[in-house]
């Protein structure tokens, strides 16, 4: 994923396709760290998990 | 592919965090990692068990007895030494804790780990976007 999408609105909109998001970490938000945008989810354990999007 | 943190095996103990709005009807479960409880800046700190340490600062400052019992479960946690032993035993069997005015029970995490089985219905897990 692209620089460009680091955006929190994008990030949550992107996470709400898995589940409902809570927030976006904040190391995605400064640009701190590339490898990967974490945002926390919050997931129901009973249903399976989204693997792709 | 998308990484779920909860799936992950790590050292990092298992959290288990209870968190309930109305203490009699609904209990709403969540599961998180210890990181996410440090980002709860904001709020009160209250503890239910005997945490005799704590207890006289709790009335003085709850704020900073706030960050204290935060950033201690954290390293009692991440680094479990020998020095550490002990109120690593505490923190696991002492709960459950009240912080931020949600009720936070600690467990280890266990291989055997199912999603179907589990008591809690709901987690919060980091997912990792790789760029």
């Amino acid at each position: 994923m692209n620089l460009v999408y680091y955006d929190e609105s994008f990030l949550l909109a992107m996470a709400s396709a898995i589940a409902r998001p809570t927030k976006v970490d904040t190391n995605a938000l400064k640009f701190e760290k590339g490898k990967f945008a974490r945002v926390c989810v919050e997931i129901y354990l009973t249903i399976l998990v989204v693997g792709k999007i | 592919m998308l990484e779920y943190g909860l799936l992950l095996p790590g050292i990092i103990p298992h959290i288990l965090y209870l968190l309930f709005r109305k203490p009699q009807t609904c209990w709403r479960a969540c599961t998180t990692f210890m990181s996410l409880l440090i980002d709860f800046t904001v709020g009160f700190c209250r503890k239910m068990c005997n945490f005799t340490s704590f207890q006289p600062l709790f009335y003085s400052s709850k704020l900073y007895v706030n960050m204290a019992i935060v950033s201690y479960l954290r390293c009692t946690l991440n680094k479990q030494s020998s020095k550490n032993c002990a109120l690593h035993g505490k923190v696991i069997t002492g709960e459950p804790w009240m912080i931020f005015y949600h009720c936070l029970a600690v467990t280890h995490w266990s291989p055997e780990f199912s999603s179907p089985d589990a008591k809690v219905k709901r987690t919060v897990v980091w997912v990792r976007f790789p760029t």
